[in-house]
């Protein structure tokens, strides 16, 4: 059955749709002899009602329009599945001495799993036309972008811990092979190509990198500050999985994930500790098996600037560490920085020894 | 301890797929359901028994269709118990509802709002009494009653104007091919 438009169906209906829709509380004799009129139409006549009461939640809907609404309806909602998970869980631990049957870790984990899953497929399957306009506008946001101060957070891709200083740490401090890692690392911004990065070693001592955008310069412990205007000079290791993605530049970044990534915006949310859900978040996913590069990265930017708030690198491998890692850099600061920090000078004592590399 | 936190990386995708479809299952919660108060709680009520099931949800299948499923037994549900509660839509209807949201569902667009922009085109080609009439019923979010008083035209003379708006718009969205003509 269609529903096809009848001028004189459709008044009589209507009639009753709009009195549906427009009744106020005092209305005891719509009341009264609705559910009996509405009882009396046919499928044709039910559709032409439901029709004219879409328009009207429609029009709700687009008068309510705003975000405070809605995001109480949703902090309401999450709210409402903490608690009901507490209580399940106090329920399992304090409940009744009905017996119940044993849940394996295995049977909970697969659960887990398969929820997870399912949420993923899910994810896959909604729109990517505005995650690009949002890396667009992240992209043009570099360019005009002034200071900032990114952590930049090594974690454990199974259990989410940061492991700074581990065994393997140990085991380089004996081989007298300590490495700078960037697990607590400091990234400074300015612009497009002007940074700043601090790293540390596992026994504490300091590497910094940076360049002013005409000179790239390197610090480290006990030996002379190097500078060289060759802009690959210094460059900074880099995990493998990241080569020709990771750049200190996100632009590029972003650009490479742009072309390489299937990326899906997933709404405004919020970024772990922060209260407000103020951020909108993507999710990118690598198109090619093939194609070098993480298997999933996932960034929150400003929905309204582009400012690039966190972007998180699933599934690295870092050098000499068998278990797989998260790198994320994570916005700290957008104070503004000195106006010389990006020049080595504002790092090193000034009877430091400089070297300073000839380009050939 | 890795079993909650893959339970708290489920809740945080639950919460992006609930933002995702909010404006569309609140939309047709309210095409379905004149309460607003009501409409919040079955709101709640249907996203919280999608958590609770979503191991049973076959992913194979759309995700807006299976929670308007929830929805729709959970209004039916509701008036069951509530019979003082008027319903014009019924059962069939609540199906033909769920597939006039798919169809929107899938037009063109990142946010619901973005796939149902139209309509403001439709209220702008509205005439201008119908269009007063639509600012202040919606956008200042008055009962006829109130519009009544305000605009000094008889009740009868808002409520018919409310309708013929609602037509209007209704015979606009058809033809910006927003609300279809569905197969039930």
């Amino acid at each position: 059955m269609t529903t096809e438009p009848n001028e004189s169906d459709n008044n009589l209906v209507d009639r009753l749709s709009n009195q549906w829709i427009d009744a106020e509380s005092g209305d005891s004799e719509f009341n009264e002899s609705a559910t009996e009129a509405s009882e009396q139409l046919d499928n044709k006549q039910l559709c032409r009602a439901a029709d004219v009461q879409l328009v009207h939640a429609m029009l709700i809907g687009l008068a309510e329009n705003s975000k405070d609404a809605r995001q109480s309806r949703i902090n309401k909602l999450m709210q409402s599945i903490r608690t009901d998970k507490k209580k399940q869980d106090s329920e399992r631990a304090t409940g009744p001495q009905k017996p119940h049957r044993y849940v394996g870790p295995a049977i909970r984990w697969g659960t887990a799993a398969m929820i997870i899953v399912s949420l993923a497929v899910l994810l896959m399957s909604l729109p990517s036309n505005k995650a690009m306009a949002t890396i667009d506008q992240m992209i043009a946001a570099i360019e005009n972008a002034g200071d900032r101060t990114y952590s930049i957070i090594v974690r454990d891709q199974k259990t989410g811990r940061r492991e700074r200083g581990s065994g393997r740490f140990a085991a380089e401090r004996r081989n007298r092979q300590e490495r700078a890692i960037f697990d607590g690392a400091t990234l400074y911004l300015r612009g497009r190509d002007k940074f700043v990065l601090y790293r540390y070693t596992p026994s504490g001592q300091t590497v910094i990198n940076g360049s002013d955008g005409q000179t790239n310069w390197l610090i480290r412990p006990r030996r002379p500050v190097l500078v060289s205007n060759n802009p690959q000079a210094f460059r900074i290791p880099v995990p493998e999985d990241l080569a020709g993605l990771l750049t200190l530049d996100f632009s590029d970044t972003l650009q490479q994930i742009r072309e390489r990534y299937k990326i899906k915006y997933l709404g405004t949310v919020s970024v772990e500790q922060d209260q407000e859900p103020s951020w909108a978040y993507l999710h990118a996913t690598r198109q090619n098996r093939r194609l070098k590069g993480p298997r999933v990265i996932r960034i929150w930017a400003h929905p309204d600037t582009g400012l690039l708030r966190r972007i998180e690198f699933a599934d690295i491998q870092l050098q000499g560490d068998p278990e797989p890692k998260k790198l994320i850099f994570d916005l700290r600061d957008q104070k503004p920085l000195p106006e010389n920090w990006f020049t080595h000078t504002a790092h090193h004592s000034e009877d430091a020894e400089v070297d300073v590399l000839s380009e050939e | 301890m890795q079993f909650r936190k893959k339970q708290n990386e489920a809740q945080a995708i639950f919460e992006i797929l609930v933002r995702e479809n909010e404006a569309m299952l609140i939309t047709y919660l309210r095409a379905a359901v004149r309460n607003q108060v009501v409409v919040e709680d079955l709101f709640q009520e249907t996203m919280l028994v999608a958590w609770r099931k979503l191991n049973e949800y076959d992913r194979s299948c759309p995700f807006g269709p299976w929670i308007r499923g929830i929805a729709a037994k959970l209004i039916m549900a509701h008036f069951r118990k509530a019979k003082s509660d008027i319903m014009i839509t019924g059962c069939d209807t609540l199906e033909y509802l769920s597939q006039l949201i798919e169809h929107i569902h899938e037009r063109p667009g990142d946010t619901w709002e973005q796939k149902i922009d139209a309509l403001r085109y439709c209220i702008d080609a509205l005439p201008d009494r119908y269009q007063r009439m639509i600012q202040l019923r919606y956008f200042e979010d008055q009962p006829a009653s109130k519009i009544s008083d305000i605009t000094k035209i008889a009740l009868e003379t808002v409520r018919k104007r409310l309708q013929r708006a609602r037509a209007q718009l209704l015979d606009c969205l058809r033809r910006k091919k927003v609300v279809m003509e569905v197969n039930t």
